[in-house]
């Protein structure tokens, strides 16, 4: 049985999808409560950055999940492209504006720990400065999909960008801490360095099991809202 | 000779036609009717490769597609847009016999952003002349043709049927032609 | 394939009205860059080359809607997805012949510029090696985004969003290679070149079979 063609079923995907998004919501609640307690009650203040450090439990696990999406929706989009499935259209579809406003919150809280910490809403740190370009990436994704009058050839025209997308994400990420390396004069803190104490490592990896259960419960929730959708277009067009 | 089997074409998630079966001899020539938005142009561009087929099969014949725009450039002269022509369709251009077969050869060293839009429908016509291809997809082959261009265009189909090729036309034109096959196109 | 890029390139050279508009505008966002920075020589000396390259790549995204969208207007495209050439060898003929043209508009440019902006003479064969390796990368990249847009009617600001997180690299490394040691930064541009050169056309041929209506 090849999986792809199975859960592109809507009824088996309605039968994951029942499954599975009870699973989700639980893991989301019970990782978000415990994850939180720990990183708000039950892990030590940074030497240097004081409370404030507190807002690497939702700036790092944010940063996760929005590119773990994009790498999700690349994988995806190659397979919808060999395939010719629209499972994997629905999916990225689906998952786009989820990535981006998880990359949203990681750039927002961003900013609001680059005020304490190094004085200045936005500092063109290299990690910072590449998730604004997945940011753009997102947007570019979205609007080029819904641009397209035929949906076949929006899906595929997008799937193409995510691939070349992809390919270069490497590529950005390097020139932009290559340049950074340049510029930025050294005294400046780093955002997580290397070496995290493991008092601080348990929250932020609870923190990023909660997100990541959270975005797979939006991402089935979405694709089966997109799916309904489209099946309301198709009735209604009397087909 | 062609043959085209249960044929579907989807726009846009909607079915343009559905289950289109013909055959096409050598020799002959067929004409497409239908209303407006009742797919002729797409059943042309689909037979052309140009849009790919929601079902069915086409058998492979090589063609030449002449589309409502010319795929002229105003800044180069006849002569070298029926080069470029030549270039695309991988041949050696013969351009003395090309541009006779629509009556361009006093146009040659014009540039195409001088010629009127019935010149202009002409040097688009002349691929066809270039393209040694056995089937010809026309669609609305005669907009903005004169008398003259007009009978240039029925000789040219008339003498490329003759020769065993095969002609199909989107087209409410009647045409002074024996031997017509008849398709139209209705809402699906 | 020499026939295609002769076709290519004298259909860019009988256009020569449109580029000397792209070209005024090239000059015209140079002269631009003193009234908003300030009129300081040795301010202007330091950013000279990137904002000369800023400018060259702004003249880039204008001059994409060139590269695709005339041929879907007047039926080349049609012509040319049809046509028994390797639609990739024809994409290849039109992006050099693209590139060329952009180059030889920055270059004509480029002393006027350089007098406008108080650059150094010695960033000037830096900043000729970075068009060199540099333009044909934007084009590429242009290619794609212009093929994946063709099909939608008013493209331009779609062109910029989709271009610009993929300008930075090549940005980046340019303005480096004028302003510190040119090696490295030019390798990483050679790099990205290579890397573009191959793929490219068969991203763009593949993109506009998959879009057309």
């Amino acid at each position: 049985m090849n999986p792809i063609t199975y859960f592109a079923n809507p009824t088996h995907f309605n039968r994951l999808a029942g499954w599975l998004m009870p699973v989700f919501a639980t893991g989301a609640v019970i990782a978000f409560a415990a994850g939180f307690y720990y990183a708000l009650f039950n892990s030590p203040p940074d030497y240097q950055q004081g409370e404030t450090v507190r807002i690497m439990y939702v700036h790092v696990p944010a940063a996760w999940v929005g590119m773990g999406l994009y790498m999700a929706m690349a994988a995806a989009a190659a397979v919808g492209l060999v395939a010719r499935h629209t499972l994997a259209d629905i999916f990225c579809v689906a998952a786009a504006p989820v990535g981006a406003v998880f990359v949203a919150l990681c750039l927002a809280t961003g900013s609001l720990w680059g005020k304490p910490t190094w004085g200045t809403w936005w500092a063109w740190d290299g990690r910072m400065t590449s998730v604004l370009v997945l940011f753009l990436l997102y947007c570019g994704y979205i609007i080029l999909r819904h641009s397209f009058d035929d949906d076949e050839r929006g899906a595929k025209a997008s799937a193409i960008l995510l691939l070349v997308g992809i390919v270069n994400i490497p590529i950005i990420k390097f020139s932009v801490e290559w340049w950074n390396t340049l510029h930025q004069p050294a005294s400046l803190l780093r955002m997580g360095g290397s070496a995290i104490a493991p008092d601080m490592l348990r929250p932020l990896l609870i923190m990023g099991a909660g997100f990541m259960f959270y975005a797979g419960y939006l991402v089935m929730l979405r694709m089966k809202t997109v799916m309904l959708s489209r099946k309301i277009l198709r009735l209604s067009e009397g087909e | 000779m062609l043959s085209v089997e249960n044929l579907s074409c989807r726009r846009n998630g909607r079915f343009i036609f559905r289950n289109l079966g013909f055959t096409l001899a050598a020799g002959c020539f067929l004409q497409i009717t239908g209303d407006n938005g009742s797919g002729k142009s797409t059943l042309l561009r689909t037979l052309a490769g140009l849009l790919p087929p929601a079902f069915g099969t086409i058998s492979e014949t090589k063609s030449c597609y002449i589309g409502h725009l010319d795929a002229v450039k105003p800044a180069l002269t006849t002569r070298e847009m029926l080069d470029y022509f030549a270039v695309l369709q991988g041949v050696v251009p013969d351009v003395t016999r090309a541009s006779a077969a629509f009556g361009l050869t006093p146009l040659l060293d014009r540039p195409v952003r001088t010629l009127s839009a019935g010149q202009k429908r002409r040097l688009s016509l002349t691929r066809l002349a270039i393209n040694n291809a056995p089937l010809w997809l026309l669609d609305e082959p005669t907009t903005a043709l004169d008398a003259a261009g007009r009978d240039l265009l029925f000789a040219a189909i008339v003498h490329h049927c003759a020769t065993g090729g095969m002609v199909i036309a989107a087209t409410h034109e009647t045409w002074p032609l024996v031997d017509i096959q008849h398709l139209k196109m209705g809402a699906v | 394939m020499l026939a295609l890029l002769r076709h290519e390139i004298r259909l860019q050279a009988r256009q020569k009205t449109e580029w000397a508009a792209l070209l005024l505008f090239f000059v015209l966002v140079v002269i631009l860059m003193p009234f908003a920075l300030g009129p300081e020589p040795e301010m202007l000396r330091r950013l000279a080359p990137g904002l000369v390259w800023v400018a060259a790549l702004l003249m880039g995204l204008l001059s994409l809607d060139r590269l695709f969208v005339q041929d879907a207007r007047d039926g080349t495209l049609d012509e040319m997805l049809i046509s028994p050439v390797p639609l990739a060898a024809i994409i290849f003929a039109k992006l050099a012949a693209h590139s060329v043209a952009i180059f030889v508009v920055l270059v004509v440019m480029l002393l006027p510029a350089a007098l406008l902006l108080n650059m150094d003479v010695e960033v000037l064969p830096k900043l000729l090696a970075t068009f060199v390796l540099g333009i044909p990368s934007l084009v590429l990249l242009g290619g794609i985004a212009g093929a994946l847009t063709v099909a939608l009617h008013r493209n331009a600001a779609l062109l910029t969003l989709l271009l610009v997180p993929f300008y930075i690299p090549i940005l980046i490394f340019a303005v480096s290679a004028c302003t510190g040691d040119a090696a490295q930064p030019l390798l990483f541009l050679g790099s990205i070149l290579a890397l573009l050169l191959p793929t490219a056309p068969l991203i763009i041929a593949a993109s506009l079979r998959h879009t057309q209506e």
